[in-house]
């Protein structure tokens, strides 16, 4: 079994907890998708969401690093190795980047003109 | 309607949810060719290596007799132990229904085995009944042999500045708290012999000081701990870092020093030395009691009947085949092996049992072969672990190469708080 494969596993034991909030948050992010092309005719890309989105993210990946050693009960000091603040960086910046795909199309619905 | 480009919409979606069915269903992973056979196999003992064990047969196995046979009903994540006896985790979160953990094409006898008679091909469990096998898997775990302190029993955990993380670690919390809270002498220590997870006596000393530093009360607490050997840990470089770390810490440590004797109303406890016995006083105990395999392994023909593992089960190191009865395979801390009695060696020595049993079932030579694998996340304090790995050898076998065993780090503290369980629970289900 490779390593990624247990990864995968480790990872779905983890967040089981969240899978079902987790879906419904996805389908909640396509059903915006969705209505902004269908309903509303308006954009699938366009750049004043985006940004928005990036921006929510990026104030999520921040929050994400400065919360993370507290999750474990250790403090931001415990951060010495460089694989800590590696892992610590990398974590936060996977948080944020899901925060940005499941903001735009909510980004999308606020921030366009209908077509 | 705008296409999503590069997929195709339909297979996106239905992978997807597939995938998170699959997730959500706590599915096993998808499993290779399985092996058609009506071979009974019985399995001693639902703890990590027995639970995952029937998993992963009865995936293997199409058509297999598996029979389980332990008479507890709770699983216990015993990795979690030193956290929740260092009041890090609440007790329940070591507590799982066994039942939960188990495929549902398995029969679960719910007794302990009482006498093994590999000659017969069968166990008999304490009720009287008689369980034929084909095939055998040994996986009791040990038994905490308290009665060989003089003056100790399990009910002492909890009482009279007494702990014991691997017995009572919600009961050793308190105790442990008013030690850190009102100070005074506090003994730690590991017995003479193979224990379970030999870092954790480490451990607990570990993470006991760092609880008094941050409680700030470091200056009335004296730290001691006793040795059984001359070495704090059987791997040389780890065994110079917890000397050096202790010795920055202000721990004491007596070497060649075997807890012999408790005195619980007067706190105190005997050891024997090489210089005779010594008596100390102590305000707080972490006791470690002396370990062995199961009186009725113990006392059976499966048991190796002499040399240094005297007691546990006789395997090859390497295949985990019994060494005299090729039925009959082992895993987890009962083993008569060098190492391996802990969460991580049963990870790597259960898929190891798996193939090997299912060759021979299959009129093959065991081709698997385990290393002798064991991990000890050592935590050094709240917030950092060293991820110390290791094989028969000795030899440093690091998981991540990119994390350096021999420093401490959040990182593998993290692992140890966070992925660690789920780990457990991904391999106890056969998935890894």
């Amino acid at each position: 079994m490779t390593q990624i494969t247990m990864g995968f596993f480790v990872m779905l034991e983890l967040l089981r907890p969240l899978l079902l909030p987790g879906l419904l948050l996805v389908l909640a992010a396509l059903a915006a998708l969705a209505a902004q092309a269908r309903l509303r005719h308006g954009p699938i890309f366009a750049c004043r969401p985006f940004l928005a989105a990036l921006a929510l993210g990026l104030a999520v990946a921040v929050a994400a690093f400065l919360a993370l050693p507290g999750w474990t009960g250790a403090s931001l000091g415990d951060l010495r190795a460089w694989f800590d603040w590696a892992a610590a960086l990398g974590m936060a910046a996977q948080i944020g980047a899901l925060a940005v795909l499941l903001a735009y199309p909510f980004a999308l619905l606020l921030l366009t003109r209908r077509g | 309607m705008t296409d999503l480009p590069l997929f195709d919409r339909r297979q996106l979606l239905r992978g997807g949810a597939g995938a998170l069915a699959l997730g959500l269903a706590g599915a096993p992973a998808p499993a290779a060719a399985s092996v058609a056979t009506d071979a009974r196999i019985v399995i001693v003992g639902a703890g990590a290596a027995g639970t995952a064990l029937a998993n992963r047969l009865s995936t293997a196995l199409r058509g297999a007799r598996i029979v389980l046979v332990d008479g507890r009903e709770t699983h216990h994540y015993q990795p979690g132990y030193t956290l929740v006896g260092t009041g890090l985790w609440e007790p329940g979160k070591v507590l799982s229904a066994e039942a939960d953990h188990l495929p549902r094409d398995i029969e679960w006898v719910r007794e302990m085995v009482a006498e093994y008679d590999p000659e017969a091909n069968r166990v008999v469990t304490e009720s009287g009944r008689s369980l034929d096998y084909d095939f055998l898997v040994v996986a009791t775990g040990l038994s905490l042999e308290f009665e060989r302190i003089e003056g100790m029993e399990a009910g002492l955990v909890g009482r009279e500045g007494i702990g014991c993380v691997y017995s009572d670690p919600a009961g050793t919390w308190p105790v442990l708290r008013g030690f850190v809270e009102n100070g005074g002498v506090g003994l730690f220590g590991r017995p003479a012999g193979d224990i379970k997870c030999a870092g954790a006596p480490l451990k607990v000393t570990f993470l006991t000081l760092d609880r008094a530093v941050r409680a700030g009360t470091r200056g009335r607490a004296e730290f001691v701990y006793n040795a059984d050997s001359d070495a704090l840990f059987s791997v040389p470089v780890f065994h110079d870092i917890v000397e050096r770390r202790f010795g920055e810490l202000g721990v004491a440590i007596n070497r060649r020093h075997v807890l012999t004797a408790i005195d619980p109303g007067r706190r105190e406890a005997t050891y024997a030395t090489p210089e005779g016995p010594v008596t100390l006083g102590y305000d707080f105990l972490h006791l470690v009691p002396p370990m062995a395999a199961p009186a009725p392994l113990r006392d059976s023909p499966l048991a190796w009947q002499e040399g240094r593992f005297e007691g546990w089960l006789e395997v090859e190191r390497d295949s985990l085949r019994h060494r005299r009865y090729p039925n009959v395979f082992g895993a987890g801390d009962v083993l008569g092996v060098p190492r391996g009695k802990t969460a991580a060696s049963v990870k790597a020595q259960v898929p190891v049992v798996a193939e090997n049993l299912v060759s021979v079932i299959a009129g093959r030579e065991p081709r698997r072969s385990y290393d002798g694998y064991t991990s000890c996340p050592l935590i050094t304090r709240i917030g950092s672990v060293m991820l110390v790995e290791f094989d028969y050898e000795g030899r440093l076998t690091p998981t991540f190469p990119f994390i350096d065993p021999t420093r401490e780090g959040w990182l593998p503290w993290m692992m140890k708080d966070r992925m660690l369980r789920p780990a457990y629970y991904a391999m106890l289900h056969g998935r890894i």
